[in-house]
């Protein structure tokens, strides 16, 4: 009986590392889901970050959040890739769109339109780039490149010939690329998605 | 006070960049100007005291063969939470945006590694708090002098503030990494120099090492 | 929230497989040291020095270990180490009394041939027991100057002379002289003989003028008894020998001496 005991917890002293790591990771990862949930939701609401963003580029007034956009007037509900779509009181219209660049989800742009469906203005609410592609592409000089476009965009590595190119930034053009991309979904949708009556 | 030895140990006699030349990384990637330096030294810090903390308390628990894996996970876990406080909070937000890619390393740093497994996995949780200290503490003084040295020279500013020194103008070399380099390595000089203590003789006679010694050949009299 | 406990759970599984992978690793790599060089290593303090005559304490610990060495060379150590070592290896051990190495040899003797090979006493004690011609003699040649950690040991003439003062009673003179002609004794043994051979009275006075002839006169002087002829050589005991010198005076050859005390006791340690 004794034998049979020894074996057994010979047994148990050969998992006991194992044991130990998988419950600190399980603490651990409890204790971070926590946090994470603690995190305010921010979907519903213009965070301050984008309000500077939004005067920036469309000047100060009275912004809103369409959260409804079918129930808004809009002919089409919101694209899965545009997550936010802001009003000013002069009718104006920007989007907040998310795209990856090298890192997933990396890149928070604001877009807003002109009335004729041209891009007014870029500006970058939050990116997570590495350190130096990231100053680049949110830098004036680069996003001032897209104003007044309308058509669909491509980022060149040369002067562009045409309208629809855009030259991109030589050490950073997947994070270039990442906001011509949301640059085109922003003019898709605006295009796609008419006027509210 | 041993308490007050192990703080100053981790500021000047064993500090973890100028002396250890642990956690050069960020060091050198961070230090472009002194504030992101000093906001670097402050997040390792929290995650090094943290850290030193939970190891020192876990340490009778968690078993030799799974030690590394273990405390990754628990540094890890703290760098993570200090991430998620840094995007919350308004005014830290800042940090986060100069941090950017180096957040995440700082789970990976040396010298928290270093620290727990030399120390907290040795000591009693007070000590190893005070040991974080101590250690947190020397990182970011060197981090701050490295910023404040490569800004003032590099950018001409100092925390925000224009500085000028005389008629020469910012050379932006020191804002590149290779700038970093020497930067880095004038300062470990300059402290290693300061902090030298005086080498005691002992001469040839009572050298333990004199049988292998190349220049120690039989029969000769004592030089 | 919940999305993230898919991932937190596939990460415990994750540490669980890492878990029992790295134990059986350690299970399978395991290196096999010896485990009570391990527990003297303990003892001693791990500095490395080199007093006691090995490279390191590892070294040390591992020839107590194999019974070679004394276990209370260590001199950083000091008590302390000898008496957690007597406890690991359950013997009783004192501290060490300071010990002093002494060659047993006046070099008087001439060469029987001339020899020009390797500059060592070994390779020279291959022919014919060493280029001296008593086949006990010191040949010189400083196997036992080149081991000694410490410079204690060097060559006057033909012989090697220990200075007592720098002495660490290592043992690796000792061990380096192929005609054993080195003994370590206590420091305050100051009486020594200064002869090894022990060859018969003939054959001793015709290879050297200061030979020991085993002719017994300083047995029957001492007082203590401290000193035994065997094999036709004198050899004192030096715990019986109070150093009162009677022997010295009774000699013939006048092979014995007494050793001037003031070298005796300096420590060769300022450290």
């Amino acid at each position: 009986m004794n034998e049979e005991k020894k074996a057994v917890s010979l047994k148990f002293e050969q998992f006991k590392p194992a044991i130990v790591l998988s419950v600190i990771i399980a603490l651990v990862g409890f204790v971070l889901i926590v946090c994470v949930g603690l995190i305010p939701d921010t979907s519903g609401i213009i965070t301050e970050k984008l309000m500077v963003k939004c005067a920036e580029l469309m000047g100060e007034g009275e912004y809103e959040l369409v959260t409804d956009w079918e129930e808004a007037g809009y002919k089409i509900a919101k694209p899965r890739e545009v997550e936010k779509l802001i009003v000013k009181d002069d009718k104006s219209v920007a989007f907040e769109i998310i795209t990856s660049g090298f890192n997933k989800d990396a890149l928070d742009i604001l877009v807003a339109m002109n009335k004729d469906g041209s891009v007014r203005g870029v500006a970058v609410a939050a990116i997570s780039e590495s350190p130096d592609q990231s100053k680049k592409v949110s830098a004036a000089e680069f996003l001032d490149r897209f104003k007044g476009k309308s058509g669909e965009i491509v980022i060149v590595g040369r002067s562009p010939e045409s309208d629809g190119e855009v030259e991109g930034i030589t050490s950073a053009t997947i994070s270039s690329k990442a906001i011509a991309e949301a640059v085109n979904i922003a003019i898709e949708t605006y295009a796609e998605m008419g006027v509210p009556n | 006070m041993r308490y007050l030895k192990v703080f100053m140990n981790g500021i000047i006699k064993e500090n973890p960049v100028l002396v250890m030349l642990l956690g050069t990384c960020p060091t050198l990637a961070v230090t472009t100007t002194a504030a992101n330096g000093l906001g670097m030294g402050i997040a390792t810090m929290f995650a090094l005291v943290f850290s030193n903390v939970v190891i020192s308390l876990l340490k009778s628990v968690i078993p030799r063969q799974v030690r590394l894996p273990c405390y990754i996970v628990i540094v890890a876990g703290f760098v993570t939470f200090i991430s998620f406080m840094l995007q919350i909070i308004p005014w830290l937000y800042w940090l986060y945006e100069s941090l950017g890619l180096f957040l995440p390393l700082i789970a990976v740093n040396c010298i928290i590694f270093e620290r727990a497994e030399a120390f907290a996995s040795k000591n009693n949780p007070f000590i190893s708090l005070i040991d974080g200290l101590g250690m947190g503490t020397g990182f970011t003084l060197a981090l701050f002098i490295m910023g404040t040295a490569r800004e003032i020279l590099g950018a001409g500013s100092w925390m925000g503030y224009e500085i000028s020194i005389g008629e020469i103008p910012p050379m932006m070399i020191f804002g590149l990494p290779a700038g970093g380099f020497f930067m880095y390595g004038i300062i470990i000089a300059a402290v290693g120099k300061l902090t030298k203590k005086p080498v005691r003789t002992i001469g040839c006679e009572n050298c333990p090492s004199r049988a292998t010694c190349k220049n120690f050949t039989a029969g000769e009299a004592d030089k | 929230m919940f999305t993230y406990v898919l991932p937190v759970a596939f990460f415990i599984i994750i540490g669980f497989a890492v878990g029992i992978i790295l134990t059986a690793a350690n299970h399978v790599f395991e290196v096999k040291t010896d485990n009570t060089v391990k527990k003297l290593m303990e003892c001693l303090p791990e500095i490395n020095c080199g007093a006691c005559g090995f490279p390191g304490c590892e070294q040390y610990a591992a020839a107590i270990a194999a019974e070679t060495v004394a276990p209370n060379h260590c001199k950083p150590g000091g008590e302390k180490a000898a008496a957690q070592i007597s406890e690991v290896l359950g013997i009783a051990v004192s501290a060490s009394e300071p010990e002093v190495a002494f060659v047993h040899c006046s070099g008087s003797g001439a060469e029987k041939y001339i020899y020009a090979g390797t500059e060592s006493c070994v390779a020279s004690e291959m022919y014919y027991n060493g280029k001296e011609l008593c086949r006990f003699g010191c040949v010189g040649l400083g196997d036992c100057v080149k081991v000694c950690p410490n410079g204690a040991i060097h060559i006057e003439g033909t012989r090697a002379v220990v200075t007592p003062g720098k002495c660490i009673a290592c043992g690796l003179c000792v061990k380096a002289c192929p005609q054993k002609l080195i003994t370590l004794q206590k420091s305050r043994q100051l009486t020594n003989v200064l002869c090894g051979s022990k060859d018969t009275a003939k054959i001793t006075k015709s290879a050297c003028k200061s030979g020991c002839l085993g002719c017994k006169l300083c047995e029957k002087k001492c007082p203590k008894g401290a000193v035994t002829i065997k094999d036709n050589l004198a050899v004192i005991n030096g715990d019986l020998c109070s150093n009162c010198g009677k022997c010295t005076e009774v000699c013939p050859i006048k092979c014995i001496v007494v050793r001037d005390c003031k070298s005796a006791t300096k420590s060769s340690w300022l450290l």
